[in-house]
């Protein structure tokens, strides 16, 4: 155990890192420091990956069975996410955010599991509720990264701002066609999550803060991708990923049933 | 004896346009100017860099530098029937490293009028491939061109020197791909037909915009205008159906008032579903309220507004003078050590083939007058050779060491003359 949250726990420095040294070349316009910081991030997930293989057999048990646990693979997917299609897509400037924010979910997940390593262990059926989601979640936070760019984008566009991150930042339509193909990505995961967890639930399903956040998140995610599919374009569909967003965190800090 | 590298030209800072169109040579005259120059006798190597803005020629002579600018000036006043009082206060002249560090200037674009300008690249490389047909380029031209293209490239790719947009249609273009991103199936609008929004759709047609519209209060005049740039008119008053369908708009008409209100706008915008839309009103006055720009998803921009960003850019690549000096600094130094290393290594040849010569003669006595086996033979080759290398090991270390410490290629080869370790025939 102790090897796997050392593991956790030094992936999370690399994250760190790298999220300073993105942030660093956005602001001071030095974007071929990008390689670098993604090799930085590229090990930082190798540790990842062995911190979890690690837990899992040494727990006997998939890091689902509590929110504290849940938090390590869901920045393992978000970065994987990240990792695979943020250069393709030429968006690697949400590393900026990506990389903090897998950062303080890694290294949250890690010391709370230190401080209090007892669970209540899950049945497999859960599983495929909580996997669904993670996957889900890491698209569809990925996307809002995205979505925030955009906002910051064209809000610099607008008041001619034409200076610092303005030039670092992708174009708004690079931005918006990612955003797209993140949440078509996750969208599928995101409704078997939730489909799988009301029909677990069954007869004891009851409205509780966080199922009202999933519902939410879910609601918002359907009318983003139907107005996307009628044509709607712009800033106000950003705003509605933010939003989304949102309401995917709550779902999962808010206390509730699943705690 | 040596060979001199002299510089004799003038440029946009040294003289006015009425005297740099009397020397300016078109690229189809550059080949028969460099013929006659070299028929003419004197210089050895010679280029020339003829542009809009300047006239330079570089040049390679086994002579001291004012004669060959001499050469140089009066070959400029025969061709272009100018007296020598009217061009000598014109005309810059420079020899050796100042030569080459102007050079390495003007080729990362310091020494343009649009300080980064990319256009010097192909003009330099076209000044050397003309004087490489002319059969005018020799040992020092044929390094010192494409080390200068790799100064510019690198100068342009490590530093800012080039970066941003120098002219407003260029700003316009780079606003929009910040925009849109990838401008392939874009739909561009033209609003009148202003000189300057023609200059951006040639320039945004580059970007692989898929189709332009044309809308002019005289629909003649659009069709006219459409035919020109390859794109469809469109009746006035289905001003609003074509703002709905296109992303970019450049707008130049010489209306007295606004033509687009926020009001009309706003109700574009609904048509658009929101799409972005990206407005470029060059008219004066103003064709679009500047209230416009206040609707979302419209990026409004004015041609103050485009000036600013051109300004911002000319600051921001002056601001890499200094940067991009250095670099040509450290460049300049970089050959200057390559041409030492030349001339060092003209005399390292002549001491070696001199030795060589020696060694080559008495291995043939050996092999016709004491009848040795060829087992023997080679035996004493590679004996020979391994004591040749051994002997000349520390002269030629001291050659390379003279050379760095400055000392001429004559020089070099009058020490080994002094020394009789080389014959006159052979200097």
């Amino acid at each position: 155990m102790t090897l796997s949250l050392l593991l956790l726990i030094t992936s999370s420095l690399g994250y760190l890192a790298a999220g300073y040294g993105i942030s660093r070349g956005v602001f001071v316009e030095k974007k071929k420091t990008f390689p670098a910081w993604r090799k930085v991030l590229w090990i930082a997930f190798g540790l990842h990956t062995l911190g979890l293989l690690v837990y899992s057999v040494t727990s006997g048990h998939l890091p689902v069975q509590s929110l504290k646990e849940t938090f390590a693979p869901l920045a393992w997917a978000m970065m994987l996410l990240y990792l695979a299609f943020a250069e393709r897509w030429s968006v690697e400037v949400t590393g900026a955010v990506a990389a903090p924010a897998t950062f303080a979910m890694t290294a949250f997940s890690a010391f709370a599991i230190w401080h209090d390593p007892s669970v209540t262990p899950l049945g497999p059926r859960l599983y495929l509720h909580i996997l669904s989601l993670v996957v889900g979640y890491a698209s569809l936070f990925l996307a809002s990264f995205c979505a925030l760019l955009y906002f910051v984008q064209a809000k610099l566009l607008k008041e001619k701002k034409l200076d610092g991150i303005y030039r670092a930042l992708p174009p708004l339509g690079t931005l918006d066609k990612v955003c797209y193909r993140l949440i078509w990505a996750g969208f599928p995961a995101l409704v078997v999550g939730i489909a799988s967890g009301v029909l677990i639930q069954g007869s004891h399903w009851h409205w509780g803060t966080q199922e009202i956040m999933v519902v939410a998140t879910g609601l918002v995610y359907t009318i983003y991708l139907h107005a996307r599919v009628a044509g709607w374009q712009g800033r106000q569909l950003n705003v509605m990923l933010l939003v989304a967003s949102v309401c995917a965190a709550l779902s999962f800090l808010l206390p509730g049933g699943h705690q | 004896m040596d060979s001199t590298l002299v510089l004799v030209g003038l440029n946009h800072k040294t003289a006015p346009v009425e005297v740099r169109e009397q020397i300016s040579f078109s690229p189809e005259q550059v080949p028969q100017l460099l013929g006659t120059l070299r028929q003419t006798g004197g210089l050895l190597e010679c280029a020339l860099l003829s542009t809009c803005n300047r006239t330079e020629f570089y040049a390679v002579a086994q002579q001291g530098a004012a004669q060959i600018w001499e050469t140089l000036g009066s070959f400029l006043e025969d061709n272009r029937q100018l007296g020598p009082e009217h061009l000598s206060e014109h005309l810059y002249r420079q020899e050796g490293t100042m030569a080459i560090n102007h050079l390495f200037s003007v080729s990362s674009g310091l020494d343009s009028l649009i300080v980064g300008e990319n256009q010097i690249l192909g003009q330099v490389r076209r000044a050397f491939i003309q004087a490489q047909e002319a059969r005018f380029t020799g040992p020092v031209l044929e390094r010192l061109f494409p080390w200068a293209l790799r100064v510019g490239k690198k100068v342009r790719s490590e530093t800012g020197i080039a970066r941003g947009a120098s002219s407003v249609a260029a700003a316009a273009v780079n606003l929009a791909q910040n925009i849109f991103g990838d401008m392939s199936g874009r739909r561009v609008l033209l609003l009148g037909a202003g000189k300057m929004s023609t200059k951006a759709l040639k320039l945004l047609s580059k970007t692989g915009v898929s189709e332009v519209q044309v809308v002019n209060r005289t629909f003649e005049k659009a069709a006219e205008l459409a035919q020109q740039c390859g794109g469809v008119a469109v009746p006035f008053e289905a001003l609003d159906d074509a703002l709905s369908a296109v992303d970019i708009l450049i707008s130049s008409t010489g209306a007295p008032h606004y033509i687009v209100t926020k009001q009309r706008m706003a109700e574009v915008m609904r048509r658009r579903k929101g799409k972005p839309l990206f407005l470029v009103d060059i008219a004066m006055p103003r064709d679009f309220d500047p209230a416009c720009g206040d609707v979302d998803n419209v990026y409004l921009y004015n041609i103050d507004d485009l000036q600013a960003v051109v300004d911002k850019n000319l600051a921001r690549r002056h601001g890499e003078t200094q940067a991009v000096l250095g670099m040509i600094e450290s460049a300049t130094k970089d050959f200057c050590r390559y041409l030492d290393s030349r001339q060092a290594s003209d005399a390292i040849v002549t001491l070696r083939s001199s030795f060589d010569s020696v060694r080559l003669s008495e291995l043939e006595h050996f092999r016709t007058k004491k009848n040795l086996e060829a087992s023997e033979l080679a035996l004493l080759e590679a004996f020979s050779r391994r004591l040749l290398n051994k002997l000349l090991h520390s002269p030629t270390e001291k050659l390379r060491q003279l050379s760095e410490g400055g000392a001429s290629s004559d020089e070099l080869m009058q020490s080994l003359s002094l020394l009789g370790l080389v014959t006159e025939d052979e200097e």
